[in-house]
């Protein structure tokens, strides 16, 4: 087993920045500009002009939309000249600036040139004082849709501001006549110009990117990154985007598409969990329209608790959280459900291999009001019955879903949204076993806009999981009722102050009641009806932060949140010695203050711009939490049981750094992002040996504490336009635990230890009927413990272990593939259909190895491999109208 | 809640899974001391077997380790147990008293294991008895029934036999979720092996042994039974020995009471 040494992790670092300084290097050849052509244009249309000299000198160009549609006239005389001579001559006097990528030349809109030096306003501070805030709501013209992350620019300056998670923007400009553009993932870019006199409110609706293809390819703006923010850290999944990646049984998981991000691992072959940066499932924070999600999968993890039908965007942090999150360890995943067409009614839905979906969504009053009704429910019991085995017969096993929402305007100022989400998953043998969970969350928030510049937004929300097992005999019956309910307080404001600084502040209040188990039991099985004591906590949390553009290409983030977990009676609190055993307790009384756990959580982000399109982003960040999962299993396991902190069980610590390379290649057709971090991890949670899970002793008994880390390197490569996008990642990471108690008190690889793991993800659109992808993975195998010797007990071969996850599975690979086929695509009907191949060529992958005496010669030990998902072939249909 | 486990396997089933042995390098590394001593209110049960853990290519059953010197010790009085063949160790004349605290200690290749166990009082097996409906080939479930004593702690330990052949699997219950109850409890003989000669069938004998045992032997194969770990992923780990010493195994002073049933 190799060590992987902080020395060696140093050493990938420099070899990392030695890569850097390369490319830097070779992105400098320019050959294309020094071809000579000769050339005669007279008062042609830009983009004719383009294809001419294109066609002379081989030279392909690429451009956006608003070079192809530039009502510019080009004339030039060139003799002989280089495309650099002939191109500078062309732009001379004209709003556009143009580039060599490789073999290509890019042309780009240019608003400064033409412009006399010294008239950029920004750059004139006298002027200050002439400043107005232009703010508003960007959203779809489509469907009302609020855009989320959409860029509003002051074109030719770099002033520019981001719409929130409501799709509001404010941004301050100069008085006069100014022009913005407007940008998203996924939409046109718009143009405008404005005359500003005074604060101004505009509404802005973007139009859907029809995917059109031109003959030469469309470099997207919008698809640009924002270069300039702190933020890193962090990936913003737009659904739409990923779409067409093949997933198994072809249901579409978000959960799954971010398992391909570097720095993202699955949790297990199929799984929905997710493990972010080393840290364990239970590290993430899932919050759904601002509701935490406990849990996060159905059918034991194979697919996640998010229908995408009713998902508009999907926000992964990494590092660096905002400071207005808190209570995970190692990610925030923030999930945003669609508002609900505000313009027209529409029905959509499909069926795959085992779900069918529906979802209904329109305007209540046009304009003012709308809903969405998005449902899903699997039908593989519906086989079951089928079967001629009647244990199988009366067999459940499914899953359901049902996100519900609705908003009204209130006037220019109020919104108010209603959002709610119920899932459950049932599944018993033969009427005598079951086990059924689930969760349900209830939002409802208040968007008021106190100024341009002051957005606020007060949530109430309410969250509740639980799950219950029970087992019916003929003179006995018993059942196990587990539940977490949450109530929650949220008050976020958002103040845009000027050009440089925009402060975000805010409060948070969850009062959670953990009912750990309810044990009810009938018959003669002996077994007596009781409660486990429940836990109730008040978590509370203060922040603000600023984001402070210190500069030309300096920005800074600087936040602070404090949070007070408060553990509440009644109550009984227990004293535990090392070994386990309870040496005392302590009543407490209803509302009675058992322990305040308070932790103040900095968090700092800082970005240098290198050059127009390259920037360094330093952060560090503090989370603590107070909730735990206590499991020892690799998927996600309803029956896991959630705990709060108690005077026992401390706040989880983690603090990271991280160190990140950002750029843009190619025109910004490609963005390369490289971060590395470490991760400083207190007060880790893990069974002791021969721990009982069912037990009615105070949970700390079964429980060992200690320290963890976590480093690695992440690379990514993306390309986010042309009819060929995807990305390529590659992860190189450690994750390691130390428990006093386990593994003889060294240090151990966690479960979530991979040391090397990449992902390849490729879609291309064919043509407007068709569209292909593929994505191929491979990590290396799970640490895990196999045994180093075997001796007879009790008449049978047991194993002996010595270290713990000092071994590895077999590294895996998996190659997916996918198709999809639009049958029709009219204003009103459209329709398509989805192919998919998990594990194309059949790698068995596996899922776990097992030690076992050979049957036929009982003294042999074997090893036994167990793979799932080879050539898993599905398809899904899929309409809309 | 045994149920549910099987439920959940039933998932990867449904998906298609498949299994396949394969190679795997073993790193045979550690040599350790092995001990099993059992000593119970019956004549004639007092064994302590001794051994060595044994490679991975290794055949060879039972490792017994000869030469050690065995003794236990109760209330004052040493007795030493006789080795009557390899590394098995044996005093027919000790029977346990139920109440009473037995001390081992072994010494073998220099090295010295001792353990000590607290016969806890019998628990009368009242019933073990099959409902008709719930005989299945491959998977029967039994019922035992005992009323647990209110006065003090209980944990049992029921071992399996089909046909006077020891199972592997074996039952343990405590008294956690039943304090002082008539407790009927099922108890599943199953054949999971892939051999179809070890079915259930008419006219086969199933036995339970019912254990008294004390809560560092309870704790010792609650957590042998765990050893392998879990499929979804539970780190395996070696049980929670009450031996002293570093030597794997237990050292148990138990009751013992023996029901049969066959199969109509």
């Amino acid at each position: 087993m190799k060590k992987y040494g902080p020395k060696r992790f140093l050493a990938v670092i420099a070899l990392m920045l030695l890569f850097v300084l390369l490319m830097q290097l070779t992105t400098h050849a320019q050959m294309p500009l020094e071809k000579r052509l000769t050339i005669s244009l007279k008062a042609e249309p830009l983009k004719t002009a383009l294809d001419k000299i294109s066609k002379l000198s081989q030279v392909k160009f690429t451009y956006n939309e608003q070079v192809a549609n530039s009502p510019v006239k080009i004339s030039l005389e060139a003799k002989n000249k280089t495309l650099n001579e002939v191109l500078t001559m062309a732009f001379s006097d004209q709003p556009f600036k143009f580039k060599a990528l490789d073999q290509e030349i890019h042309v780009q809109y240019d608003a400064t040139k033409g412009k006399k030096p010294g008239a950029d306003p920004a750059a004139n501070p006298a002027r200050n004082a002439d400043k107005y805030s232009l703010s508003g709501t960007i959203s779809s013209s489509k469907t009302g849709e609020t855009l989320i992350a959409a860029t509003i620019r002051w074109v030719g300056t770099k002033v520019a501001s981001i719409s929130n998670e409501y799709g509001f923007y404010s941004i301050t400009l100069p008085k006069g006549i100014q022009q913005i553009e407007v940008s998203a993932i996924g939409f046109r870019s718009l143009t405008k110009s404005i005359d500003l006199n005074g604060p101004m409110r505009l509404n802005i609706a973007l139009e859907e990117d029809a995917n059109e293809l031109e003959t030469v390819s469309i470099t997207a703006t919008s698809a640009k990154r924002d270069i300039e923010n702190p933020q890193m850290g962090m990936e913003r999944i737009n659904l739409k985007e990923t779409k067409n990646i093949p997933m198994v049984l072809g249901e579409r998981d978000v959960i799954k598409t971010l398992q391909l991000l570097p720095g993202v691992k699955s949790s297990g072959e199929g799984a929905g969990g997710f493990f972010v940066r080393g840290g364990s499932a239970d590290q993430n924070m899932i919050l759904l329209d601002e509701a935490p999600v406990y849990g996060a999968s159905h059918l034991l993890g194979f697919f996640s608790t998010f229908n995408s039908d009713a998902i508009k965007n999907v926000t992964l942090y990494k590092s660096g959280m905002p400071a207005q999150y808190g209570g995970g360890l190692s990610s925030v995943m923030d999930v945003k459900m669609n508002d609900g067409n505000l313009r027209k009614f529409g029905v959509s839905g499909g069926v795959g291999m085992i779900a069918a979906r529906l979802n209904v969504e329109g305007p209540i009053q046009k304009e003012k009001s709308s809903f969405l009704i998005s449902a899903r429910r699997t039908y593989l019991d519906a086989f079951l019955k089928l079967s001629k085995d009647s244990a199988i017969r009366n067999s459940s096993l499914y899953f359901y879903d049902v996100n519900a929402k609705a908003n009204y305007i209130l006037g220019e100022k109020d919104r108010i949204y209603v959002s709610g989400y119920f899932g459950r998953d049932v599944l018993s043998a033969d009427n005598l076993a079951g086990i059924n969970w689930g969760n349900a969350t209830a939002t409802l928030r208040w968007n008021h806009l106190f100024s341009n510049k002051l957005f606020s937004n007060t949530s109430l929300i309410f969250s509740n999981y639980n799950y219950k097992i029970s087992t019916n005999e003929e003179e006995s019956s018993l059942s196990l009722f587990s539940q977490i309910r949450d109530f929650n307080f949220k008050e976020d404001l958002q103040w845009f102050i000027n050009d440089k600084n925009t402060l975000s502040f805010g409060l948070n209040s969850i009062y959670h009641t953990i009912k750990p188990g309810e044990v009810r039991a009938e018959g003669n099985s002996g077994m007596v009806s009781q409660d486990l004591e429940n836990r109730y906590a008040l978590d509370n949390a203060i922040y603000a932060s600023n984001t402070w553009k210190v500069a030309e290409g300096l920005s800074l983030t600087y936040g602070l949140r404090l949070s007070a977990f408060s553990i509440l009676g009644k109550g009984t609190y227990y004293d535990i010695n090392n070994a386990g055993q309870v040496t005392g307790e302590t009543t407490y009384k209803r509302g009675e203050v058992v322990k305040t756990y308070i932790n103040l959580e900095p968090r700092i982000a800082a970005s240098v711009q290198l050059s127009e399109s390259a920037a360094l982003k330093a952060s560090y960040v503090r989370n603590a939490q107070n909730l735990h999962l206590i499991s020892n299993s690799n998927s996600a396991s309803p029956v896991d049981r959630w705990t709060a902190s108690t005077n026992i069980i401390k706040p989880e610590l983690s603090d990271q750094v991280s160190l990140g390379y950002y750029k843009n290649l190619a025109g910004d057709r490609y963005e390369l992002t490289i971060e590395t971090y470490y991760k400083d991890l207190k007060n880790q949670i893990d069974y002791r040996n021969g721990a009982d899970i069912y037990t009615n002793k105070p949970i700390e008994t079964q429980l060992l504490f200690g320290k963890g880390r976590a480093y690695g390197v992440e690379w990514l490569l993306k390309k986010k336009t042309g009819k060929l996008t995807g990305w390529l990642a590659y992860t190189l990471s450690k994750s390691e635990r130390q428990v006093d108690g386990i593994n003889n008190n060294r240090w151990y690889n966690t479960r979530q230890d991979r040391t090397h793991d990449i992902s390849i993800v490729a879609m291309y659109e064919l043509n407007k009927k068709w569209s292909f992808s593929a994505n191929w993975v491979f990590a290396t195998g799970n640490a895990v413990t196999f045994p180093n010797a075997k001796y007879t007990l009790l008449g049978e071969s047991y194993f002996y272990y010595s270290a713990r996850n000092a071994d590895r599975m077999p590294a895996y690979h998996r190659l997916d593939l996918g198709a999809t086929h639009i049958l029709k695509k009219r204003k009103n009907f459209s329709s398509e259909l989805s192919f998919s191949l998990y594990n194309a060529y059949g790698r068995s992958n596996a899922y776990r190895i097992a030690f076992r005496e050979n049957e036929n010669e009982p003294n042999v030990t074997e090893a036994l491999k167990t793979s799932l998902f080879r050539f898993v072939p599905s398809i899904s249909y899929d309409f809309k109208f | 809640m045994k149920n549910i486990s099987y439920l959940l396997l039933l998932i990867p089933v449904l998906l298609g899974s498949c299994e396949k042995v394969i190679d795997l390098k073993y790193t045979d590394n550690e040599v350790k001391y092995v001990i099993e001593g059992t000593l119970t209110n019956e004549p004639g049960s007092c064994t302590v077997l001794l051994s060595k853990t044994r490679n991975f290519k290794d055949s060879n059953p039972f490792n017994g380790l000869s030469g050690g010197l065995v003794k236990i010790e109760n209330n004052g009085t040493t007795y030493t147990l006789p080795e009557v063949s390899p590394g098995v160790y044996k005093l027919s004349t000790l029977t346990g008293v139920p109440g009473q605290t037995y001390h081992l200690t072994v010494a073998v290749e220099g090295e010295t294991f001792s353990a000590s166990s607290t016969m806890p009082f019998p628990v009368p097996f009242d019933d073990f008895y099959l409902k008709p409906k719930d005989f299945d080939s491959l998977r029967t479930i039994t019922y035992v029934k005992y009323k647990d004593p209110a006065t003090q702690t209980n944990f049992y330990w029921f071992e399996l036999f089909v046909n006077d052949k020891r199972q592997r699997n074996f039952s343990l219950m405590n008294d956690q979720f039943t304090p002082g109850q008539e407790v009927n409890t099922a108890v599943i003989f199953e054949n999971k092996t892939d051999d179809l000669s070890r079915n259930f069938k008419k006219g086969d004998k199933l036995a339970l042994e019912m254990h008294s045992i004390d809560a560092s032997v309870y704790l010792y194969l609650f957590s042998l039974s765990a050893a392998e770990g879990s499929d979804n992923g539970a780190a395996p780990a070696n049980p929670l020995s009450n031996l002293k010493g570093g030597a794997l195994g237990f050292f148990s002073a138990q009751t013992t009471q023996k029901r049969m049933l066959v199969i109509p």
